[in-house]
């Protein structure tokens, strides 16, 4: 039929948009429902600050759901997979962080694909690393 | 040459008694007895007629009668000579007392004759009378002189007093009236000034009359700001509320438009994941995204309004609160300068009160001033004519004292006691 | 919207002096005159907008797309602990290789190629502030000093910087 794609969810912190694979994604909701604990939030991707949505991010083997605060869920895109690329070698060897698994080229400008599973990993350590909240 | 009769004579006349040759012997016894009657008559009341020595018995009956009324006229013209020069001495010595009274001026004492007479009594009674009474006037005379000299004295005294005084006076009164004159002037400067004054004041007054009439248009207007201040903060009020009405109707359809929205997120993601099945479901899902942002972006439209709304009743409000803040500044100020307007016609009033007041009394003060001076200078002329005239009774004085003195030495020389 | 300017990865084929001069591409820097091997250098472009990445290390100030290509950019400056460069709409890099690895290196102006007799290279001097780790050698011409940089070198030791993930880079 036609080239493969890959169905990515946009959505934004703060001024960014990123985007997502959905099969990392259980649901969206608001971050009001989802409670206090189990919230994700300062990671790498930045601050964030209307905080509208929450993306529950499938848990690792068994483990428990989280949910990635974000400012907005754009919506869903379907993206031809020839438009997605890696990260640079430079780039992905000095960032240790496996938070940005490839970019999407929209417009010749790209959007960075978060592995959100790890992302929420990431974060969590780092959490337990230094307590101060980010 | 006349001959006195053998009657006494009344008159204190000293007639010698003529005298007179011897006659010639009468040749006759009758002759003889003729001579002696003459003689007798002639006031030889001691002839004898010696009857004895007429042969005649007529001529010795006529002298024995003559002899015997001879003797008896003899005895009676010796008495009545007698008396005659009783009364004669007396008289003279009635008059020499006179004489002395005029003379000496001695009073005192009464009249003594050495020679009694019946005839004399009323001449010394009346004499004694006469000395009585000068004794009397004499007295009195001279109190009389002494009260005068006293009372002459005093007069001169105060007459003198009274001319200085006068003069004093006089003096006196010639400064008062040239201080009235001054004051006379003083007060025209006075009227006049207060004239002004009183014109200034009206002057005033009507300035501050239309000012306070304008403050009272200004409060008017002032009232009617806040008034309406008030108008506007109701329709506001108003405004405010239903403002707030839509925005909770918005509010809600916001929330159903997000989720709604989440809804089709949400079917968006499953239809993604379930990949090509999924698809139909995925655009139906992405619909309805779209109708909910559609409906998100009416509310945001809405809010951005409803916010510039209460944006500018809020604005509205605040001028309007500014409006009714002012206005009541306006109106505090207002009253404060009424108050101080009112302070001012008041103060005019008074002033302009007060300036009449003054304009009467100056001008009563002047009319009293010229009235003053009018009467000092009648009391000048009368004080001009009091010294005159004591001048007058000074010398009047004086010459009366003189008078009195003189009066007194002549008094004096009444011996009374 | 960027230049392309290919240079020879070696000096021209045949010239006669092909062992005795090295030829360098110059660049400014921070204020100073720094060359690495002009063989290096596969293109100068144009700065694109510039993709943050997170997590990542200060040398790289972030990612741009050039004619479909995303390249990292790298910042010599903030390796050594100079100052960032200031990164303008004039800002040019140049596109390097080195070994497998691909970076845009930004300056503050580009010199462009120069030549430098292999006899006027000198040592590099004993001070070692930042960059005098990553010196292969000064270099002088008419202009001035040029502080050749041994780049393999410097990405190499940048790789190995490599900020360890979790600690919220950026």
């Amino acid at each position: 039929m036609t080239e493969p794609v890959s169905e990515l969810l946009m959505f934004q912190v703060g001024a960014r948009v990123f985007a997502s694979t959905v099969r990392d994604v259980v649901r969206i909701g608001n971050v009001a429902a989802a409670g206090s604990d189990g919230l994700i939030e300062g990671t790498s991707l930045g601050p964030t600050f209307a905080r509208e949505r929450g993306i529950v991010v499938a848990a690792p083997e068994g483990g428990v759901e989280s949910t990635l605060v974000v400012d907005q869920v754009l919506g869903v895109r379907s993206v031809p997979e020839s438009e997605i690329q890696p990260l640079p070698a430079f780039a992905a060897a000095v960032i240790r962080s496996g938070a940005v698994s490839g970019l999407v080229l929209f417009d010749e400008a790209p959007t960075l694909i978060v592995d959100l599973p790890t992302l929420v990993r990431e974060r969590l350590a780092a959490a337990l690393a230094s307590p101060s909240p980010a | 040459m006349a001959q006195s009769p053998a009657r006494p004579s009344k008159k204190p006349t000293r007639k010698p008694a003529p005298a007179k040759a011897p006659a010639r012997r009468p040749t006759s016894d009758a002759a003889t007895l003729a001579a002696a009657v003459a003689e007798f008559a002639r006031g030889k009341f001691d002839v004898k007629f010696r009857p004895e020595d007429y042969a005649d018995p007529g001529l010795r009956l006529v002298a024995e009668a003559l002899d015997s009324a001879g003797g008896d006229v003899g005895t009676q013209l010796k008495e009545f000579n007698e008396r005659v020069q009783n009364v004669s001495h007396g008289v003279d010595e009635a008059i020499e007392a006179l004489i002395r009274l005029v003379v000496q001026g001695d009073l005192s004492g009464e009249l003594r004759l050495s020679v009694t007479d019946a005839t004399l009594t009323p001449l010394i009674a009346g004499i004694g009378q006469v000395m009585e009474t000068l004794k009397r006037f004499a007295t009195e005379i001279r109190e009389a002189a002494l009260q005068l000299s006293t009372s002459s004295a005093e007069v001169l005294a105060a007459a003198t007093q009274n001319e200085s005084s006068t003069a004093a006076q006089a003096s006196a009164i010639h400064e008062t009236t040239a201080t009235m004159e001054e004051l006379k002037g003083a007060s025209h400067q006075i009227a006049e000034n207060a004239q002004m004054v009183a014109a200034i004041a009206e002057q005033t007054l009507t300035g501050a009359r239309q000012g306070e009439g304008s403050i009272k248009l200004f409060m008017a207007s002032m009232e009617k700001v806040r008034h309406n201040a008030v108008e506007v903060d109701e329709a506001i009020g108003k405004l405010s509320k239903r403002v707030e009405r839509i925005g909770t109707v918005v509010e809600v359809i916001d929330e159903i438009a997000d989720r709604s929205d989440l809804l089709a997120l949400n079917a968006a993601l499953e239809g993604a994941k379930a990949g090509e099945a999924g698809r139909g479901f995925s655009i139906v899902a992405a619909e309805m995204r779209r109708l909910a942002e559609n409906v998100m972006e009416s509310t945001k439209e809405i809010k951005n309004l409803i916010t510039e709304i209460r944006e500018s009743t809020h604005a509205a409000k605040q001028a309007s609160d500014g409006n009714k803040r002012e206005a009541s500044e306006g109106e505090k100020l207002g009253g404060a300068a009424m108050t101080s307007v009112s302070g001012i016609l008041t103060g005019i009033q008074e002033t302009s009160d007060a300036a009449r007041v003054i304009h009467l009394a100056t001008q009563q003060q002047r009319t009293a001033t010229e009235q003053v001076v009018l009467s000092m200078s009648e009391i000048e002329e009368v004080t001009r004519s009091a010294q005159s005239g004591s001048r007058q009774a000074t010398g009047a004085a004086s010459e009366l004292t003189k008078l009195a003195e003189r009066l007194a030495e002549l008094v004096k020389r009444f011996k009374v006691d | 919207m960027s230049q392309a300017r290919p240079f020879p990865a070696a000096p021209p084929a045949g010239a006669s002096n092909a062992g005795q001069d090295a030829w360098f591409f110059c660049l400014r820097i921070l204020g100073g005159r720094y060359a690495f091997e002009a063989s290096l250098v596969t293109e100068v472009v144009r700065l694109g907008p510039l993709t943050r990445l997170p997590a990542a290390p200060s040398f790289l100030p972030g990612v741009f797309t050039h004619r479909g290509e995303v390249l990292p950019v790298l910042d010599i400056g903030q390796m050594v602990g100079q100052g960032a460069i200031a990164i303008r709409a004039s800002t040019r890099a140049a596109v390097v290789h080195c070994g497998p690895w691909k970076v845009a290196v930004i300056s503050d102006g580009l010199e462009g190629l120069v030549v430098i007799p292999r006899r006027n290279l000198e040592a590099s001097p004993a001070e070692s502030t930042g960059m005098a780790e990553f010196l292969s050698g000064v270099a002088r011409d008419k202009n001035g000093t040029i502080a050749v940089l041994d780049l393999p070198r410097l990405v190499e030791a940048a790789r190995s910087r490599a900020v360890p993930f979790g600690s919220g880079g950026t």
